[in-house]
This record gives C-alpha cells, sequence and structure tokens, in this order.
C-alpha cells in the first residue's frame, strides 16, 4: 500500500506541476507584457495576485504528500522552494488581499527585473520537477509492480497463473537491465504496469 | 562669426548642423562654435571645456550679466594662458557677443538674427563699400537692431558675418574697434535672445516679415541647394564617426591651438554662411551666385575690413546708413535706430539681470504671432536662484558699452586677429595657426571676469590650472573650507556654445552626471548614481507657448521636436532619440515667428528647450476637466481645540478669488468626525444645508449633485459656510475621527470629475475603514539601531490613492497633529495620486503662532500656485538608455509614464537611470520630458523639456561632469527607499559607502597623487560633506531623539522637493547678517539684496559679537550672540540691547534703518518662492531654542555623530581597507 501511495504523491505532483508550469509562464509573460507597457500595473496585479497563493498552496500541497509517503528525497529537493515561497510571502509588502505584487512598486526596475528572474528560475526548477516526477512515478510503479510480481509468484501455484508468469519475469528482467537506459524506452515498456496500478 | 560658427556644428553632432544649415545658425552658433566643437568629443579637449564650465558654472548667467567687460580685462591679464584656446574663443566672441547683443533687440529670435546674420549680404554689399560696411554695419546694425526694423536688423546680421572677416584681418591690422564690431555682432545672435524680446518682440518679426516676403521666393531655391549640401557635409558625420570638424576640434584641443581647427571648421561654416547670404543676398541682388563666389567675396571683405575697422561706433551708425542702400528696396528706418545704440544697450544690460538666465533661449514673441498665451512669470529669482541672481546687478549696464568698445579689444585685440585670420586662411589661403590660441585665452579670462559673480566666486581663481577646474584634485582631510563663499550652481554640460544656450534650464533638469559615461561599466567604476533631477512644472518667467495644429513628433519614439535633432535637409529630420528619419510636415515649414517659410529649423521649437505646445482633441480621452477643489476637514474634538478652521476658512476667503480656474471652476466642503458632514450649497438655497451620514461602513452620497458646486455662481453660499465653520463645531464631544469613510466619500464625489482634494487631519483615524493605531514607541525616538514603522501600517490609503489617480483626483493632506499621527500610513493617500504632504507639528492657533503663521501662509501659496489636471509625464531618453526607477508622488503606469491626477509647481522628481547599451556611436544623449496636463483654464497643454549632454568614454571625464548637488539628492532618494524596504541602518550605511566607493574609485583613477590624504575631484569635494549632512538630516539622523512622524515627513520632503528646495533641507545656508553691506547686492524688483558670503556649518564660525542667519529651507534662525553689536539689536531687532530680545520671536520689525532694510530685504529674497514658507525664528545664544540651531551646524561633532573631520577620516579609513 506505501509504495502504491507513494507512485499516487508522483502522479500527483506530475499532474500539479504541469499546473505550476503554466502558472510560472503566464508569470513571465505577465511581467513581460508590463515591461513592455501593453498592460497597466494595477490590472496586471490584479490578475497576478490572485495566482499567487494558489500556486504556494499547490506547491506545498504535495510537499506534504511527500512528506506522507516518506520521499525524503524528492521532499528534500522541494524544501529549498517552499521555504523559498514562505520567506516570499512573509515579506511581501502591507496589503489587505492575498498576492505578492504592490502595483505602486512593480514598475521598479529591479522590482520588475527580480519578479522576471524569478518566472524563469521557477520555470525551471518546474520543467526539472515535471520530469523528475514522470520518473519517479514510473520508478515507483516497477517497484510496485515487482512487488507485485513477488507477491503473485510467491503466492501463485495457479497453472493459469504461471502459464502467465515467464512473460510477465521476462518483462520484468528486461526492466531490470533498462533501469539505467534510455527514458522513453523505458516509457514504452511499461505500459502494462500501468495498468496494473490503474487495476489496483 | 560665419566660420567659427562651422566650426562649431560640425563637432556639435547632427543636430546643430541641420540648424547651422539653415543660416539660422550661423549667426548665433558662430560665436559659440570654436567653444562647443572641442568640448564635446575630444577627450583633451573635455577638460579644456570644462575649465570654463567650470567657472561659469552657469555660463548663461555670465554671459549675462554685462558686468563681463569690466572685470573681463583685468581678469585676463592675470589669467595664465592654456590650452583652452577653444573655449576661450567662444568665450571671448560671446562675451563681446553678448554685450553687444543686448543692444540688439532684433536679437530675440536667434532664428531671425542668424538669417540676417548670414554673411553674403556683405560681401554685396561690400563690393562698393567693404571695409566700412563691415565695421560700420555690424556696430550700426547692432544698435540698430532695436530700432527693430527689418533691414536694420538685416544689417546687422550683415554686419555680423562680415565682423568676422574683418575681424580677423583687421585684428591683424590691429584695429580694436573691429573687435568690438565682433563682439556686438555675435552677441546679438549668440548671447540674449531671450532678453532681447521683451524690448523688441514687435520689430523683429517685422523685419523678418519683410525679409521672408521679398526673399522667400527667390532665394528658397539657392537655400535649400546650400542646405542639402551643408548637411550632407557636416550633419552627416556627426553622428557617425567624429566629423572632420571634430578631428579638428581634437587637434586643437591637443595642440592647444583652436585656430587650427577654427580654420578648418570655419570653411563648411563660411560656405554655409555664404550660402544663406546668397539667399537672402538674391533677394537683393545676386540670386545665382556660386557658392564659390560667395567665398571669395565674403574672404574680400573680410580681408577689407581693415578700413572699416578704424570706424568707431559711431561711424558705424554712418555706416549703417551706407548699408542700408544696399537693401535699397527696404526703408531706411532703421537708421535713426541706430542713433543711440548705447541705450540699447544698457536696456539689455538691465533686462538681461532681470531676465533668469535659465531662460535664455526663449524668445517670447512669437507667442503673440502665434496666438499663445504666456505662461505667468513669476519671479524668476527665488525659483531659479543660481543662475539668476548672477546677471542682476545694476552695474552691467554702464560697463558694458565701455567694456566692449575699449576692454575687451585691448586685451584679446591682437591675439584674436590671428584665429580669425586662420579661419579665414582656409578659405583663401592657408594661415599659420599658431597665433590663435592667444586670443583664446584671453578671451577666455574676460569671460569669467565679466560676470559679477565670477568676481564674487573667489573659490574660481583656479582657471588656470590646465585641468578642469572639476577634475582638480582635493585633499579635503587638509582644505579647511570647503564650502565656497557662494551657492553651488549646477555645472553646465561640456556641449558647444551652441548647443548649452539651447540647453534646457538646470533649474527644470538636471542630471547627476553632465557627462554621460559610455557604457555601464564605465558608470560602475565611477560608482557615483545616474540619475534625472526634474522640477518640470516650475514656474517660468518665459515660456514660449507654441499653437499649432499638428505637434511635430517622431513616428516611432514619439518624441517632440527639440533643438537637438538635426534636419537631414528641408523636409526630413532625424529624431534624436531614436535616429529615425521624419518627415517634417508642411505646415512646419511655415515659421510664424519670422512669418517666413521654409526654414523648419528656425521654429521656436526647435529654438527653445522648454516649451509649451496647446494640444488639439488628439491629446484628450475627454473633454479637459473644470478645477473641481474639494476640502475634507476634521472636526473632532482635537480639530476645534487646534484651531485650524479659523485659518483655513480665512484664507480660503481671501483666495476664493484667486482659486486657478475658469467660469466652470467647482467647489464642495466636507466634514468628519465620527459621521461625515456633506454641506448642499446650490445656488438658490438660502443658506447652506449640512447633511449628515452616519453609517461610514457604507458610505453613500445624500444628494449627487448639489455637493459641489460652482464657485461663481454659488459664491454667497459658500461664503456664508466659510463664515459659519469655524464656530459650528465648537462644543464638539466627539472624538473620534473617520478619515477613511470621509475620504471614500470624497473620493465618489470626486470621481466623475476629477481634481484635487484637500484633506485637514489632527489625528490618528480611529474609525471606519482605514483606522490606525498609534505605532510608536516613544523610547525609541532616540535609538540607534532599528528604526520601525517606517511604512505604511494598512494599504488602506495606498489602495484609495490609486482609485483616486485612476479618476484623475489627487489627494493633498495637511497633517496638524500634535501626537503621533502615523504620517507613514496617511502620506500614502498623497503619493500615489501626486498630491503633496503639509506636516504641521504641534500645531495650536495660539500655543504656537509661528506654526499658525506658517500654515496661513502656506495656504495662500497652496491656493493660489498654477495647478494642472489630469496629467501624464514622460520621461524618454536616447536609445540605450532605460528609465529604472522613479521617485516623487505619482503613480508609475509604465516604464516611462508618470500618472499624475494633479500636477503643481513644487512638485520636484527624480529618476535613476541605468545604461543598457553601449552609447559608443552617439556623442550627445538627450533627455525629454514631455507633461501633457489640462490647465486650470481647461486647456489641454504639453510641457516638453529637452536636455542634451554630453558622452564621454573616460573615467575623468565622468568625475568631471559630477554634478554634487543633483547626486546628493538622488541619493537622498535612493536612500528613502532603502530605509522604507530595508533599514535605516542598511540605508545610512549605503550612503556612506556612496562616498566611500567613489572616493576610491576616483583615488584609484589618479594614481600619480600621493594618498597621503583623502583625495576627492573637485567636482566632488562637497561630497562627504552633503553625505554627513543628509546622514544628520531628521530623516536618516540615528541617536538624536527624533519623532517617528518628523522622520517620516522629512522622508516625504526628499521625495517630492524640487532640488533647490532639497538642497537647503540637507545642508543649510549660513550667513552672517550683522553686517550686511550692499557690496555684491542684486538688484531683485527695484530692491537691493544683499549677498553676504556662505559660512561653513560650524559653531567655530559663530562669533559672539555676530548675528547669523541660517537658511534650512523651511525654517530661518536667526541667533543672536551674547554681545553682539548693539546696533544690530538695535536697528534690526528693535529692542534696545540683548537682554530685552524675547526668547520667541518670529518676525523682524520693520524698522527705518538701513540695516534693517537689508536684512528684510535679504530675508524677503531668501523665502521668495519657497514651496514652503519658512518660519523665521530668532534665537538667544542663550536660548533653550538654539539646541535646534545648533543641530543644523553639521560640520560640528554631536554625541551621536561624527563632525566633518571625523568623518573623512571615517571615509579615509574606508578606502584603505
Amino acid at each position: 500500500m506505501a509504495f502504491t501511495f507513494a507512485a499516487f504523491c508522483y502522479m500527483l505532483a506530475l499532474l500539479l506541476t504541469a499546473a505550476l508550469i503554466f502558472f510560472a509562464i503566464w508569470h513571465i509573460i505577465a511581467f513581460d507584457e508590463l515591461k513592455t507597457d501593453y498592460k497597466n500595473p494595477i490590472d496586471q496585479c490584479n490578475t497576478l495576485n490572485p495566482l499567487v497563493l494558489p500556486e504556494y498552496l499547490i506547491h506545498a500541497f504535495f510537499c506534504v504528500m511527500f512528506l506522507c509517503a516518506a520521499e525524503w528525497l524528492t521532499l528534500g529537493l522541494n524544501m529549498p522552494l517552499l521555504a523559498y515561497h514562505i520567506w516570499r510571502y512573509m515579506s511581501r509588502p502591507v496589503m489587505s488581499g492575498p498576492g505578492l505584487y504592490d502595483p505602486t512598486t512593480i514598475m521598479n526596475a529591479d522590482i520588475l527585473a527580480y519578479c522576471q528572474k524569478e518566472g524563469w528560475c521557477k520555470l525551471a526548477f518546474y520543467l526539472l520537477a515535471f520530469f523528475y516526477y514522470l520518473y519517479g512515478k514510473h520508478h515507483m510503479k516497477i517497484q510496485t509492480h515487482r512487488e507485485n510480481h513477488v507477491m503473485t509468484e510467491a503466492e501463485g501455484s495457479d497453472a493459469a497463473m504461471s502459464q502467465r508468469m515467464p512473460r510477465i519475469a521476462g518483462h520484468h528482467q528486461k526492466l531490470g537491465k533498462s533501469e539505467e537506459g534510455l527514458y522513453p524506452r523505458f516509457l514504452t515498456e511499461d505500459s502494462p504496469a500501468d495498468t496494473l496500478i490503474l487495476d489496483f | 562669426m560665419s566660420a567659427p560658427a562651422g566650426s562649431p556644428h560640425p563637432a556639435a553632432s547632427s543636430r546643430i548642423p541641420p540648424k547651422l544649415g539653415g543660416a539660422a545658425a550661423s549667426g548665433a552658433a558662430a560665436p559659440a562654435g570654436p567653444g562647443p566643437g572641442p568640448h564635446q568629443q575630444n577627450g583633451p579637449a573635455q577638460n579644456q571645456m570644462q575649465v570654463p564650465s567650470g567657472y561659469g558654472l552657469h555660463p548663461q548667467s555670465y554671459t549675462a550679466p554685462s558686468g563681463h567687460y569690466s572685470q573681463g580685462p583685468g581678469k585676463m591679464t592675470s589669467l595664465p594662458l592654456d590650452s583652452q584656446c577653444d573655449d576661450y574663443y567662444s568665450g571671448l566672441y560671446r562675451v563681446p557677443t553678448q554685450n553687444v547683443v543686448t543692444p540688439n533687440t532684433a536679437s530675440p529670435q536667434p532664428g531671425a538674427q542668424q538669417m540676417y546674420g548670414s554673411v553674403p549680404p556683405a560681401p554685396h554689399v561690400v563690393g562698393s563699400t567693404l571695409g566700412s560696411f563691415q565695421g560700420a554695419g555690424s556696430s550700426a546694425s547692432h544698435l540698430h537692431t532695436s530700432a527693430s526694423q527689418p533691414y536694420s536688423s538685416f544689417v546687422n546680421h550683415y554686419n555680423s558675418p562680415a565682423m568676422y572677416s574683418d575681424n580677423s584681418s583687421v585684428a591683424a591690422q590691429g584695429f580694436p574697434s573691429t573687435c568690438g564690431h565682433y563682439a556686438l555682432s555675435t552677441v546679438s545672435n549668440a548671447a540674449y535672445p531671450s532678453v532681447s524680446y521683451p524690448s523688441l518682440p514687435a520689430g523683429d518679426p517685422y523685419g523678418q516679415q519683410m525679409f521672408t516676403s521679398q526673399n522667400a521666393p527667390t532665394v528658397r531655391p539657392i537655400r535649400d541647394n546650400s542646405f542639402s549640401g551643408q548637411n550632407t557635409a557636416i550633419s552627416h558625420p556627426s553622428p557617425l564617426p567624429p566629423p572632420p570638424s571634430q578631428q579638428y576640434h581634437q587637434q586643437q584641443s591637443l595642440s592647444g591651438y583652436n585656430t587650427f581647427a577654427w580654420s578648418a571648421s570655419g570653411l563648411p561654416s563660411t560656405q554655409d554662411n555664404l550660402i544663406q547670404n546668397h539667399t537672402s543676398l538674391a533677394t537683393a541682388n545676386n540670386p545665382t551666385n556660386p557658392v564659390a563666389d560667395t567665398l571669395s567675396c565674403s574672404v574680400m571683405q573680410n580681408v577689407q575690413p581693415p578700413k572699416s575697422s578704424p570706424v568707431v561706433s559711431a561711424v558705424l551708425s554712418g555706416a549703417s546708413s551706407t548699408r542700408t542702400p544696399p537693401a535699397a528696396s527696404r526703408p531706411v528706418e532703421p537708421l535713426a535706430s541706430l542713433a543711440r545704440p548705447s541705450e540699447l544697450l544698457q536696456q539689455k544690460g538691465v533686462d538681461s539681470s532681470s531676465t533668469t538666465s535659465s531662460a535664455s533661449p526663449m524668445p517670447n514673441s512669437y507667442d503673440a504671432l502665434e496666438g499663445g498665451s504666456y505662461p505667468d512669470m513669476l519671479s524668476s529669482s527665488a525659483s531659479s536662484p543660481a543662475p539668476d541672481p548672477a546677471p542682476a546687478p545694476a552695474p552691467a549696464p554702464a560697463a558694458p558699452q565701455p567694456s566692449k568698445m575699449a576692454k575687451p579689444f585691448g586685451y584679446g585685440y591682437p591675439a584674436l586677429q590671428p584665429g580669425y585670420q586662420n579661419a579665414a586662411a582656409p578659405l583663401n589661403s592657408g594661415v599659420p595657426p599658431g597665433s590663435p590660441a592667444y586670443s583664446g585665452f584671453q578671451q577666455y579670462a574676460q569671460y569669467p571676469g565679466m560676470n559679477q559673480l565670477s568676481s564674487s566666486l573667489g573659490g574660481l581663481s583656479l582657471q588656470s590650472s590646465s585641468q578642469p577646474e572639476s577634475l582638480r584634485p582635493v585633499n579635503l582631510t587638509q582644505e579647511r573650507n570647503i564650502l565656497p563663499m557662494t551657492p553651488v550652481w549646477a555645472p553646465v554640460p561640456n556641449l558647444n556654445l551652441d548647443l548649452k544656450k539651447l540647453n534646457c534650464s538646470p533649474d527644470s533638469f538636471r542630471c547627476t552626471l553632465t557627462n554621460i559615461p559610455q557604457t555601464q561599466a564605465l558608470l560602475n567604476k565611477a560608482k557615483l548614481p545616474l540619475g534625472l533631477l526634474l522640477h518640470p512644472f516650475r514656474d517660468l518667467t518665459q515660456l514660449p507657448v507654441i499653437t499649432s495644429n499638428t505637434i511635430v513628433r517622431c513616428r516611432s519614439c514619439r518624441t517632440y521636436i527639440n533643438p537637438f535633432v538635426s534636419f537631414i535637409d528641408q523636409r526630413r529630420w532625424k529624431c534624436n532619440l531614436c535616429y529615425r528619419v521624419n518627415d517634417v510636415p508642411e505646415e512646419f515649414m511655415y515659421n510664424p515667428l519670422t512669418r517666413s517659410y521654409g526654414e523648419p529649423h528656425k521654429r521656436p521649437e526647435v529654438q527653445n528647450s522648454t516649451v509649451e505646445f496647446i494640444a488639439s482633441s488628439d491629446y484628450m480621452l475627454r473633454p479637459p476637466q473644470p478645477a473641481v477643489y474639494l476640502f475634507v476637514l476634521d472636526v473632532s474634538h482635537n480639530a476645534v481645540e487646534a484651531g485650524y478652521l479659523t485659518i483655513l476658512c480665512q484664507s480660503l476667503l481671501e483666495n476664493l478669488d484667486k482659486l486657478p480656474g475658469d467660469s466652470r471652476t467647482r467647489i464642495g466642503f466636507m466634514t468628519f468626525d465620527s459621521t461625515i458632514h456633506f454641506y448642499n450649497l446650490q445656488e438658490g438655497l438660502s443658506q447652506p444645508q449640512m447633511l449628515i451620514v452616519s453609517d461610514i461602513d457604507d458610505v453613500f452620497l445624500p444628494t449627487p449633485d448639489s455637493l459641489l458646486v460652482n464657485l461663481y455662481e454659488s459664491k454667497e453660499l459658500i461664503k456664508d459656510l466659510l463664515n459659519a465653520l469655524p464656530n459650528m463645531f465648537t462644543n464638539t464631544r466627539e472624538t473620534h475621527s473617520a478619515l477613511g469613510p470621509a475620504l471614500q466619500a470624497a473620493f465618489k464625489l470626486m470621481s466623475p470629475t476629477g481634481g484635487r482634494v484637500s484633506v485637514f487631519q489632527t489625528q490618528l483615524p480611529s474609525l471606519g475603514a482605514g483606522l490606525l493605531q498609534s505605532r510608536e514607541d516613544p523610547n525609541q525616538r532616540s535609538s540607534t539601531k532599528v528604526v520601525q514603522h517606517l511604512g505604511p501600517a494598512t494599504d488602506f490609503y495606498k489602495k484609495l490613492a490609486l482609485d483616486c489617480s485612476g479618476q484623475q483626483t489627487a489627494v493633498d493632506l495637511f497633517l496638524l497633529s500634535s501626537q503621533y499621527s502615523d504620517l507613514a500610513s496617511l502620506a500614502c493617500m498623497s503619493k500615489y495620486s501626486a498630491g503633496c504632504i503639509y506636516y504641521y507639528p504641534s500645531f495650536h492657533y495660539t500655543h504656537n503662532p509661528s506654526q499658525a503663521e506658517k500654515l496661513q501662509k502656506d495656504l495662500k501659496r497652496y491656493l493660489t500656485r498654477k495647478i494642472g489636471f489630469e496629467a501624464v509625464m514622460r520621461i524618454r531618453c536616447t536609445k540605450g538608455l532605460s528609465m529604472h526607477t522613479f521617485h516623487g508622488n505619482f503613480f508609475v503606469r509604465s516604464t516611462d509614464l508618470l500618472s499624475l491626477a494633479n500636477i503643481n509647481p513644487d512638485a520636484g522628481f527624480a529618476v535613476q537611470l541605468s545604461i543598457e547599451e553601449s552609447l559608443t556611436d552617439t556623442s550627445l544623449v538627450c533627455f525629454q520630458t514631455a507633461l501633457l496636463y489640462t490647465s486650470s483654464k481647461g486647456e489641454r497643454r504639453i510641457r516638453v523639456h529637452t536636455l542634451c549632454l554630453p558622452v564621454v568614454s573616460s573615467l575623468a571625464d565622468v568625475y568631471a561632469g559630477a554634478d554634487v548637488q543633483a547626486s546628493i539628492c538622488l541619493l537622498a532618494n535612493m536612500a528613502v527607499d532603502r530605509s522604507i524596504s530595508s533599514s535605516l541602518s542598511d540605508a545610512r550605511d549605503a550612503l556612506v559607502n556612496a562616498v566611500v566607493d567613489s572616493l576610491s574609485a576616483y583615488g584609484s583613477t589618479v594614481s600619480n597623487l600621493q594618498h597621503s590624504g583623502l583625495i576627492a575631484p573637485s567636482s566632488l569635494k562637497l561630497f562627504p560633506l552633503y553625505v554627513l549632512a543628509l546622514l544628520k538630516q531628521k530623516a536618516f539622523r540615528t541617536g538624536t531623539s527624533t519623532r517617528l512622524d518628523d522622520r517620516v515627513y522629512a522622508m516625504c520632503q526628499i521625495k517630492c522637493q524640487p532640488l533647490v528646495h532639497l538642497m537647503k533641507m540637507i545642508h543649510p545656508n549660513l550667513y552672517r547678517i550683522d553686517r550686511l553691506t550692499d557690496e555684491g547686492a542684486i538688484h531683485v524688483n527695484d530692491r537691493v539684496v544683499p549677498q553676504p558670503p556662505l559660512q561653513k556649518l560650524s559653531a567655530e564660525k559663530l562669533t559672539r559679537d555676530g548675528a547669523f542667519l541660517m537658511d534650512c529651507g523651511s525654517v530661518f534662525y536667526i541667533w543672536v550672540g551674547k554681545s553682539c553689536d548693539s546696533n544690530f539689536i538695535e536697528d534690526v531687532l528693535g529692542y534696545p540691547n540683548f537682554a530685552s530680545i524675547p526668547q520667541k520671536m518670529t518676525h523682524l520689525p520693520e524698522l527705518d534703518t538701513l540695516s534693517s532694510e537689508r536684512a528684510r530685504s535679504f530675508i524677503t529674497w531668501l523665502r521668495d518662492n519657497r514651496p514652503l514658507n519658512p518660519i523665521l525664528h530668532v534665537v538667544k545664544d542663550e536660548s533653550p531654542a538654539k539646541t535646534e540651531f545648533f543641530q543644523h551646524l553639521i560640520e560640528d561633532r554631536t554625541e551621536a555623530a561624527f563632525s566633518y573631520y571625523e568623518f573623512l577620516l571615517h571615509v579615509q579609513q574606508q578606502i584603505c581597507k
């Protein structure tokens, strides 16, 4: 059960990270629009500010999930960003509403440049994280699969079961070989396992 | 003239050439030409260049004072000659010219003059009367110009060109008189266009008209040709690589020969002139003369002049008469005018003195032509103290004439001639370049000497140094008296004279570095802040207002056409910010000033760096709004107790008719305590109706229509209300204040129209939205560690301000409180809505009469000053530079656009710049501020300022051009931001680091100097002092008990005060006033204003037998020593002896004694045009109030802070680390 929960976390994180990537791109575009004078800073801040907390909460959410799944490495990788988010929100300007961006200071070249840089950095982080989660997800699935396999092998005495075993075993061996191999291959090879998990 | 003019132009870079080409440049530019050329680009030249600028920090002002003459000679002799021929040269030219010029009323329009100035006519004439012509003509013309007949002016022009040639040739021969001519001619063109204007506005256009009408048709083709030719030759090169002329300059600078350059440059210029002349001449006689011919003719004339040279000014008049004949067809009227050149001269001198030097280039006459209205002229003295005062002195008028004739010649004459010859030489035959240098020197010497100011500037004696004065290393630890005796003027950008003349006044537009570094790397190396200090809506004495259907702007960057664009040919101009080539619209071809066609370069837009356009409906989003004023008044118990209502209502009653506005002006009143009261003033009511809204959680307007009423229709009701208001709440027991809801209501009331909301608040808002808690811990007031709560506690006021700003409403805050009121939060309502903030700590109408009086005077200014509504300001700069951060009260709408719901003449702004791309392909950068606003008369107007600065590539040049005052003001702004965003101690460290970094960076550039002390370039010698002053300023000081509100207010002031006022807040001026004399006094409005020397801010300067006046910007202190001269106490203070002076004295009695009169006129002069009316405190040596006074002695040690010397040692220590 625990393994599958971790895999579930990775899958969830994968989906949510895709959303965060979208957020990051949205921010970058928005600041670029500000820089090129397309938008009024008040409007822009009004559209951006509501997005800040959701983004932080999403990230915090799967951090908590990883914590529950005891995925320490993944959690460790996410901790810096989590800490940064907390610091960033603590040091936000005096505002009554949620959000970070103050229309009166956002046009300051330093702040604007900072926000843009922040956007790019986050985008990069999320992209890397996305692939990491993808990898992690499959890794988890494989592990789960292996577990399943071991379990069935140990318990199964059914003929039908044993008939099917070789195929799975072969599959497993192949996977084991390609564990360090190329990603795409891994991906394609893995599809049966997927159904397994989903069945679960 | 022509020759010199030519040279400068090319050097000047692309912009100039166009003008020159246009012929307009020739006249005016010519004088400037030599100087400028070298200035701009040459590394070596720059030094030289600077020297002059250093001297005359304000070249304009210098020139203006007629005093030059007399003083000039003396100085000249004494001064050592340097390699700075160029500068000198120009200086010389100018001087004479200026003096001379003044007489020419015609001169006002540079363009006109220039046109005339085209030499060609002279040559033609010359054929008949060459020698006499020039000499006579020039002198005569100058004098005549005053007459303002078209022809006379024409003659003048002739003369001027002719003069040049004459001079060169003549000078060699040794005719002093020719020199005189020179001066005259040049002057007319270059020096005082503005001045001359007033006297002869009508005349000039007249003459020009004539001219144009006759000439225009025939001449045009010729001109065009010449134009294109010139342009190609001259203008083009400049933008790209250094033009030939520039190269020349460099050579010159290096060799120290001006002449060489001259000659070289001279050619094109002369040609231009010639061409122009031809055109003009053509009308007269020879339309088809080939250029070559004209050239030869001109040369010939030049040579011949010797004959004429002998002729004296008197003769000149005669000559002029002869002159006129060539013009035959034209009226001969000029002659009469000729008769009294001297008078004219005098007038001009006077005018110049009275007028602002800063305004120099703006002729007003076209206003009349264009039908534009003049802006109100406020006496410039206050607003632009530095440049203006100098010219004023009375002596000028008398001096100029004699000086022109005699002195300049005597000295400069021999030397000058060679130079001229050289210039001429290229045309005809090569002349040895060597000689001219001399002349240059002498002239230079004269130049500073001429100004009365210069004489008063004792510290400027450095002229002789071969290095630019601003670069002279100063050992700060050994220089005991670092503070000059006279006010510090803004450094003058190292441009050629022509550009200098056109450049924007430093009072309106100033850059921290007058030499812009080429790359960001260089800027980083210099460790100096780069930014602009703006005072865009300053009260101006002269402002050209232009009405035209099409406002000419660059099609790609939308830059307004300005004096620094280049005309590629008559039909196209090149933007100086983005370098796009634009078409000149048909309408722009017609010059309303001269009523001539085909001279776009002479349009007022191109002749003035500060202009105002009447905007068309393209510039409106809605019909111009009326002036709308809403007063929101605190009437809680606290407010009634303080008693401000009486003063406010009284001031309003007195100034009701003076409120800026038109027939649509509307006004309204609201009061609030725990409820909100509206006043229905609808016309037809028998008395004002009070409507009370007690639901402060959901504020609504009780009646939508009749709360803001037409001022004129409901005047009686308004007066009734104002009379009743002070007594309406006398017995109130309501102590709460619902400021937030009141502001929300005000916003609702104002949002349909926009306008100005004036909020009077006396305590912390305690009810409803925006309520605040006291955050100040009195025990922390003198803490040296952390100062908290500099930022707002809530964003309610900021949001409200943004809403208001979006509806074109500005909120001005008057905070009159005796306790902590959290100004840091309240100020946001004004900061982001472009309002202004007034703070009267411990205000009480009886207990604190000085504050009450201050409020009264501030209100008077506040209610009657100019105001602009629904304004936006855009700042543009040359490609490669970018705006980084803005400081001031506004909302930043986009990277270069500030949204200003209101603009007032007391608002200052600062902008930090960064260099994004290297500026290697340009020699000049320009900045343009365009302020679009609706005047109180419902007119949409655009005020445009353009500033042009040179680009340099060496670190030394960057330091040479540093403007220490501007830098300090920008640093102060940055420090305020830092202390709010980070912490006060951070900001203080940053300030100290700014000194340490810049001085150590400078130290590493002057490796040849031994590091025995703390070395600073002369331009930055006051930098440590000013930074120390900042550290001891209320905003940034620690260790001294400072109330939080006081500190925050000081920060607000730093953010929104213009430079002139801010500098006094940072570094007060100390004068000794018990021995005022008329020596060096200036004349303002028929009053003699003594000019005592500045004293350094140290107790060592305070002697017990003296009395001292300290000008802190918003406060004056008069400190009276114990054993002060009893005459002073009696005559000025009006008390028999020291003991009888009261502890609280805030006025000087009007005594009928000379010393009293002097003291009062001096103080009045200091007070003029201050946005905040300073209160006067007489402080006795023993009184407890003296600590206030001693706090400002920033060079002395206090318990919590360094003395100046200690600070220097500290800095030195930091550098050595």
